[in-house]
Order: C-alpha cells, then structure tokens, then sequence
C-alpha cells in the first residue's frame, strides 16, 4: 500500500490526498523525574473533537507532544492510521497541524514572512486559504512576530497550523490569555474551518471550561497524570447538569 | 536528506546571520578606516583587524544555534517537516558561506602586506591557498564550536571534556615536540620542494577535515534530536 506520508512523494509536490486515519496512544506513558504519565489507551476518530482537561501538569501538553512527533522517547505506541508516528517522522508533520501555547517563530520576522517561509516547507500550504484566515481574524501581516499582543499571536499560531489543512490539528491552550470576545471569535473560526472538512481530528487541552461547550464533543479528563474520564460532552450534560459542574466532579473540586 | 530543505533553512539560517555578519565586516572596515586615518595602518594593524573580524565572524552560527535554544526557535524548526539532519546540514553551510567573505579578505591581506611572523617554508605557499586552507580551518572551527552549542553542557562535561584537556595539554605538545626534535627546518623544506608534497599535504588535511566534520556533524546532530525545549526529561 503507497505511504501517503512518504517524505519522497512529498517532495514531488503533487497534490496530496490523504485519506482521513484514526489516532490511537498504546499503553502510552511517560516518566519524568518528578512526573509521571500512567499507561493510557485512547484512539480518536476521523471527525471527532476532542478536549484534553485537566490541572496543570497533568500530562496534556505531553500527550499533544507525543501526537506531533515532538517527545524525544516514550513508552507505548503513537499510531497514525494504525502506523507508528515515529516511523513517519519528518513527513508526518505535513499533516499534523501543531498550534502551540506560545506562537513559535523568528521574532524579527514579519507575519508575511512567517507565513511565507512556512509555506516553502509544507507542500500542502494553502495560499488562498491563508489569505482568508488572516482576513477573517483581521491579522496585520507587516507586524513583527516580536512585537504581537498575546491575542494576535495566538491567531497567527492558529494560521501557522491551518493554513495547510492537516488532518489532525492539536491546539494547546488555544484561547489562554485571550479577553472573552477574542476567545469566541477564535474559536468560531476553528469551528468554521472544521465544519468545512468533517473528517479532520481536531485535540485541543484547555483550561477553560467554556471552550470545551463551545469546541467539543468528546473530553478527555487527565488527574496527576491519569486518565479519569473519557466522555461524551452530550452523555456528561444528558441529566441536565451543566458540563462546567460535571467536570468539577470528575476533578473532585469542591 | 532533503536538498529543497537544507536550501531553505541554509536561506533562513543566511538570512539571519547576514545582520549580525554584516555589522561584523562593517566594524572590520571602519577599523581599517580608523587606522589609515590615523597613519597607523602598518601591515600588522591590518592583518589584526582582518583576522580579528573573520575569527569573530566564527562565532555567529553557534551564537545563532544557542539563541534558538534560548528563544525557543529551536523548537519551531525541529517542528517543521525536516529531519535533523537538514537542520545541521543547513547550519553547517550556513557557517561555510559566512566566513567565506573574511578567509579570502585574509587570504588577500596576506598578498598585500608582509606577514609580521616568519611563516618559514610555510611563507611559499600562495595567497590563495593559505585564504582557503584559512576558510578551512575556521569552518572547521565553527562546526565544533556549533557541536559543542547542540549540547546540554552538563553533557559536556565528561569524558569529551577531559579527552579534549588530555589532548592540547599533553598529547598534542608531545607530538609537536617530536616534530620539532626529529625534522628539522631543512627537511620540511626539502619535502615542500617535492612534486608529491602537495598532493600529501592536501590527503592529510582532507582526512583530518573530514573526520573532524563527521565527528561535529554526529554530535550536533545528537545533540538537536535528544533537544527538548521542556525542563522535564524522561529518566
């Protein structure tokens, strides 16, 4: 069967159509001196959106990690479409969009030139679609990267990972620091451009409960480096409580 | 190894190193300057300024590679689809391209202006020749210097450091020492005077610049694939 993430074929810079695949952690864990992750199992499929909740350092951004390709050694399994992650490391990253806390960059970069070195590296970068992006978020591209507020620069955080529509797109924390308003348009953006690919996966860990509602259908509750719970949002809601009251119960917060 | 990605980051790489380097030269020349307006621009001053200015220009490439690691830029490189590999490739070229334009402004001072030490039979070898053997030899210097910068320092300090103080302080004076007792002025002379003698000055410094690039090359490369921007590491 032909690896549609084969770092060769990328190259040739043909147009790529890569079926939707399914996520999966194997008995994934992680130990660090003063931490560790317990052995989870969790497969996400093609179209769903999922909320990692949790304390900090609770093990989420570890798990956003392992699934970009990022951590440096693990234990388990990180399986693509049934592939280990590790084996498809660098082409991998053509398809999973990585929307990290802090807008990763050159700060002496324009948010032209971000967008523009960005695209000579992924072949499916989309122009067109970038440019709709930054209108819709009304981005100022002759800005440095330096000197962005925190708002600005977690849109062009999110526009860096989705102006190449990858299959799955993980956002960690995407709305922290945001004022309220900031928050919803951004996430009415990420909903929008979800609605338009319904086969895409889209992983995000927030500490804000309100974007879970908003984002969400399936949450992921991780507690001193445990999963607790893996519910549906609608399941968590059916006896007519509210999502916010039923996470404070799994998170035993009084 | 992707060629596409290491032109790119080697652009990238060139693209920010070209301010830092650029002001570097612009010192050089306004020193230089300085010197001639004074009436002090004896070949000494000059061959200083040029030299001082190009063995600064090594430096900028493992500067760039510990800044990345201090901004986090690091990290949004080893997040784009390119293997490591690229990464130190593209450094690597980066710090060649970036002392090219200082190795041959030595290589031309020393055309110019008589060299203040007694180069002994060495002082036969052309302008041109000592600029690239130059070139050579601070690329080298910037690769182990980037090597080095890949590194956690904690790291470092082992077994590379004490094999490294074993090395100039004892090892390397011993050999010279040999040399110095055993082949006399004469007999270098004689041996740069022969046909082959250049052709096995060239094989000896080709297998030292290859194995010594190898050797920078593996370590960087270890060093950006255990990197983690996080302070949490696996045991």
């Amino acid at each position: 069967m032909r690896n549609p993430f084969n770092q060769r074929d990328a190259a040739r810079r043909a147009p790529i159509t890569i079926p939707d695949y399914d996520i999966e952690l194997c008995s994934f864990s992680v130990k660090y001196p003063l931490f560790q992750l317990e052995p989870l199992s969790i497969r996400l499929t093609a179209g769903e959106r999922v909320a990692l909740v949790g304390p900090n350092g609770a093990g989420k951004t570890t798990i956003l990690r392992a699934l970009s390709g990022s951590l440096p050694s693990y234990e388990g399994e990180v399986l693509l479409g049934g592939t280990d992650t590790r084996s498809l490391l660098p082409g991998l990253r053509n398809h999973v969009g990585v929307m990290p806390e802090r807008l990763l960059g050159f700060g002496w970069m324009t948010v032209r030139q971000h967008f523009d070195l960005l695209a000579r590296f992924y072949d499916s970068w989309d122009r067109e679609y970038e440019s709709v992006l930054t209108d819709r978020l009304e981005i100022s591209e002759k800005a440095n990267l330096g000197t962005l507020s925190s708002g600005t620069r977690a849109k062009v955080a999110f526009v860096s990972a989705e102006a190449r529509r990858p299959r799955v797109l993980l956002l960690d924390e995407p709305t922290a620091g945001l004022d309220p308003v900031m928050r919803r348009h951004l996430i009415d953006v990420v909903v929008d451009s979800l609605d338009e690919d319904g086969g895409r996966i889209v992983l995000f860990s927030t500490h804000i409960l309100e974007d879970v509602e908003w984002l969400a259908e399936r949450v992921l509750v991780l507690l001193d480096g445990a999963l607790v719970a893996d519910r549906l949002v609608q399941h968590m809601c059916a006896d007519g409580g509210s999502l916010t009251s039923a996470l404070f119960d799994l998170l035993d917060v009084e | 190894m992707s060629l596409r990605h290491v032109a790119n980051l080697t652009w990238v790489e060139v693209l920010r190193a070209k301010s830092l380097l650029g002001r570097l030269y612009l010192a050089g020349a306004a020193g230089l300057a300085i010197f001639f307006v004074i009436g002090k621009a004896t070949d000494e001053n000059i061959l200083v300024v040029v030299m001082g200015v190009t063995l600064g220009a090594t430096a900028v490439i493992p500067f760039s590679l510990m800044r990345d690691k201090l901004d986090r830029t690091l990290e949004f490189l080893l997040f784009l689809p390119v293997t490591v590999t690229d990464l130190v490739a593209a450094r690597f070229l980066a710090a060649a391209l970036g002392l090219l334009p200082g190795a041959f402004a030595t290589g031309l001072t020393f055309a110019l202006v008589a060299p203040p030490v007694d180069f002994g039979p060495l002082a036969a070898i052309a302008p041109f020749q000592m600029a690239l053997g130059f070139w050579v030899l601070l690329t080298l210097a910037a690769w182990c210097v980037t090597a080095a910068a890949a590194c956690e320092l904690t790291r470092l300090i082992g077994w590379s450091v004490i094999a490294m103080v074993v090395f100039v302080g004892y090892v390397a004076p011993w050999v010279l020492g040999i040399i110095e007792r055993e082949v006399s002025r004469a007999t270098v002379q004689s041996f740069l005077e022969q046909p082959y003698a250049i052709v096995v000055m060239g094989a000896i410094a080709a297998i030292v610049t290859v194995a010594l690039a190898a050797i920078a090359f593996g370590i960087t490369r270890r060093g950006l694939t255990g990197y983690t921007s996080r302070p949490e590491k696996p045991f």
